[in-house]
């Protein structure tokens, strides 16, 4: 989906609203770094967001076994 | 190893396989210091039908797929493909890769090529866009997720000037 962008001094104004929350001391972190070193740090960034989304799939999915199992036996005592 | 923004393996293939291109989008933005994440690896392309050539063998290992068609159709990303189409978004084993033949704000590759220098990148060399240029193709693509990234792309020009 596309949207119209308002008139350039509109546009500008919402960027300078933007760059006040920007956190410059990550900008700084990154400009003290080699090109490269930036796209492993990213990459590692990426790594991470992964094993964290794995983890959370692998725990609903125990979770659910859980439930499964418990409302089993809820059932058979029944 | 995740495959989303897997700049660490598809640029060194393009590169090694002398593929002319042009990083732009949010790898460009890494590159320049940008603190953002970004899931596709986005490049201007040459139309030269050698390079074409050469951008479909390097990938043909890979399985490119387009990323909107269901699975099972047939589709070869071959040379004629891409010298018959012209943006292309891409799945492949090595992550998502946008393949664009021109972009809004920037044109084709040699329209582009001015405003991009080479940057040596895991023994390669890579050509990235420049990050006045950056802005300039953020701010013509129109799109409101991409008012934060230009935000801190301004703020990292202020930074270099």
């Amino acid at each position: 989906m596309r949207f119209e962008l308002p008139p350039p001094d509109t546009f500008d104004a919402v960027l300078e609203a933007y760059k006040k929350d920007v956190d410059v001391s990550l900008l700084r972190e990154n400009l003290k770094l080699t090109v490269e070193e930036r796209f492993l740090k990213f990459q590692r960034f990426m790594q991470s967001m992964e094993t964290i989304r794995q983890a959370m799939l692998d725990s609903t999915s125990s979770m659910n076994q859980t439930i499964a199992e418990n409302s089993s036996s809820s059932r058979e005592m029944k | 190893m995740t495959k989303e923004g897997n700049f660490v393996e598809l640029l060194p293939l393009l590169a090694a396989h002398r593929v002319d291109f042009i990083l732009i989008g949010g790898g460009a933005g890494i590159a320049h210091g940008l603190a953002r994440s970004t899931y596709d690896v986005d490049i201007v392309y040459s139309r030269d039908p050698d390079n074409l050539q050469r951008l479909a063998d390097c990938l043909a290992p890979y399985n490119p797929y387009l990323r909107d068609m269901p699975l099972g159709l047939p589709f070869s990303l071959d040379a004629r493909t891409l010298g018959n189409g012209l943006n292309f978004t891409l799945n492949t084993e090595l992550g998502a890769l946008d393949l664009l033949g021109d972009v809004p704000g920037g044109g084709g590759y040699q329209e582009l090529l001015a405003s991009s220098y080479v940057i040596k990148l895991f023994g390669y060399e890579c050509r990235v866009v420049t990050l006045e240029k950056l802005i300039q193709l953020k701010r013509a693509a129109g799109r409101p997720k991409d008012l934060e990234a230009i935000a801190e792309l301004q703020l990292l020009l202020n930074s270099s000037r």
